[in-house]
């Protein structure tokens, strides 16, 4: 009987973790807004950080079949609203989808898989000067400078930021995809329809 | 991808019917040169791996004709592209100099060819983000919950070691005799011209501008002053506002009366009350 009690005192959820730390990373995340580490919400809710993890997993389980989804975005986790739901959102704030344009979307593309890389490196690979474009994206905090080459003149490098991760729902930068499939660069091969 | 499909029927569609009586829609077709020759490279079914140069030369040739015939502008990247193009088909239809010893044969065609895989693995990138969800289009995330807007101590990285030294270095500073101080008033900025020099940038009712720029541009020390106290008293009395949408954000003036509204011997009154001090000296 005296296990028992032990339960009621302190609910432990499934995964052995006590249902008060699931509801308090939820409570946490959500007043964050922005994605937060394991580190910060271990150390705000007094918590061992093995639990902390835990718990995130526990919490991005349930959550994926919800409108609030707890997604791990560069380095931490945030809550997010379900893909499907874009359209009532936008009706309900009367907010029009943001885009990036086409050219903008190359030189993140090319600053994204190939970083570092220079201004020089991104003018030749679109064949097209880049430089109001990159201003930009430096301006929107997308990409940023990260030391300079050993090239010739020290030109500056550049990199991505979280708030690229942030934006484009990545984990990390590891998780984009090789692109030679995409390309249409197997020998041969006919362009692909695209959906 | 819709407009992508829309833009290539486009190109095709004026390669084979350039009679110029087709009804010419003019989209972003191709952002450059790499561009066109991707799209040629696709459509002819052209194997990077072995670029027949002359082929896609011609093919380029003939689209840059036709963006001539349709009155498109073609910028000077696409001569440059042109003219690389007929350079490499010049130099595969010519017998080649044998190479010195050291020096590595690099084929054109595969640093063409190169160029454009590059452009290509671009273009998929683009496309892969474009795919993917993203925040404010299919995505809406919280901000930081601003209602918790207390400010976070400071934390400095001090030790008590640290904090004594701050503490001697305030106490000899009190020991020193304090500053000479001069007031010079010889070149004394004119109030009424600061103010208007501010209404001036917000010329209409409900204009804005930002303050910290506009002092900056301002000659001299004693003008940026003048104007800073001029731009408190106009807001003192009611001719303008001053605005900080956020904790240390850029703060704005906005006008709110018209010109007409506008006298300044009120306002200079003030002012000219405050700068009757003659030119002094503050003995040390």
């Amino acid at each position: 009987m005296s296990e028992d009690e032990s339960v009621l005192a302190f609910p432990v959820a499934p995964g052995g973790v006590p249902a008060e730390l699931l509801e308090g990373v939820e409570a946490l995340l959500f007043a964050a807004g922005e994605p937060v580490g394991i580190q910060p919400l271990a150390e705000a809710l007094e918590a061992d950080p093995d639990e902390v993890r835990q718990a995130i997993r526990i919490v991005e389980q349930r959550r994926r079949e919800s409108g609030v989804m707890l997604e791990r975005i560069g380095s931490g986790w945030q809550l997010r609203t379900a893909v499907r739901f874009a359209a009532p959102i936008h009706r309900l704030l009367g907010t029009r989808p943001a885009r990036l344009s086409r050219p903008a979307l190359e030189v993140l593309a090319i600053i994204a898989w190939k970083q570092p890389v220079t201004r020089t490196d991104i003018d030749k690979t679109r064949g097209v000067d880049s430089g109001g474009v990159l201003k930009t994206l430096l301006d929107r905090g997308l990409v940023r400078t990260a030391g300079r080459s050993v090239d010739p003149g020290r030109p500056l490098l550049y990199r991505t930021t979280q708030a690229f991760l942030e934006l484009f729902s990545l984990p990390d930068l590891a998780s984009l995809p090789t692109l030679e499939e995409r390309a249409e660069l197997v020998r041969g091969q006919a362009p692909v329809a695209e959906e | 991808m819709e407009l992508q499909r829309a833009a290539d029927a486009l190109a095709i569609g004026s390669t084979e019917s350039a009679d110029g009586s087709a009804f010419v829609v003019l989209t972003s077709v191709f952002d450059g040169p790499l561009d066109l020759l991707l799209h040629i490279v696709r459509r002819d079914g052209i194997d990077l791996a072995h670029l027949e140069i002359a082929r896609i030369a011609d093919a380029y040739l003939l689209w840059l004709d036709r963006m001539r015939a349709l009155d498109l502008s073609v910028a000077g990247d696409w001569l440059v592209m042109a003219a690389t193009l007929v350079h490499l088909k010049a130099l595969a239809l010519l017998p080649r100099p044998p190479l010195a010893q050291d020096e590595e044969e690099v084929d054109p065609a595969e640093e063409l060819a190169a160029q454009l895989r590059a452009h290509a693995l671009a273009r998929a990138g683009a496309e892969e983000l474009e795919s993917r969800p993203q925040v404010g289009r299919e995505i809406a995330v919280r901000p930081r919950d601003a209602s918790f807007a207390g400010q976070a101590p400071v934390a400095a990285e001090v030790d008590v070691f640290g904090l004594l030294d701050v503490l001697f270095d305030v106490l000899s500073r009190e020991a020193a005799p304090p500053p000479h101080i001069t007031f010079d008033q010889r070149e004394r900025p004119d109030p009424e011209t600061c103010c208007r020099r501010v209404l001036g940038l917000v010329p209409a009712v409900g204009d804005t501008a930002a303050l910290v720029p506009l002092l900056r541009e301002l000659p001299t020390k004693a003008v940026r002053v003048v104007t800073f106290i001029g731009v408190l008293e106009m807001a003192r009395v009611g001719w303008i506002g001053v605005s900080q949408q956020e904790h240390l954000g850029p703060i704005e003036v906005v006008r709110l009366v018209e010109d007409s509204a506008i006298d300044m011997t009120r306002m200079l009154g003030h002012a000219g009350a405050a700068s009757e001090d003659e030119h002094e000296e503050l003995p040390s």
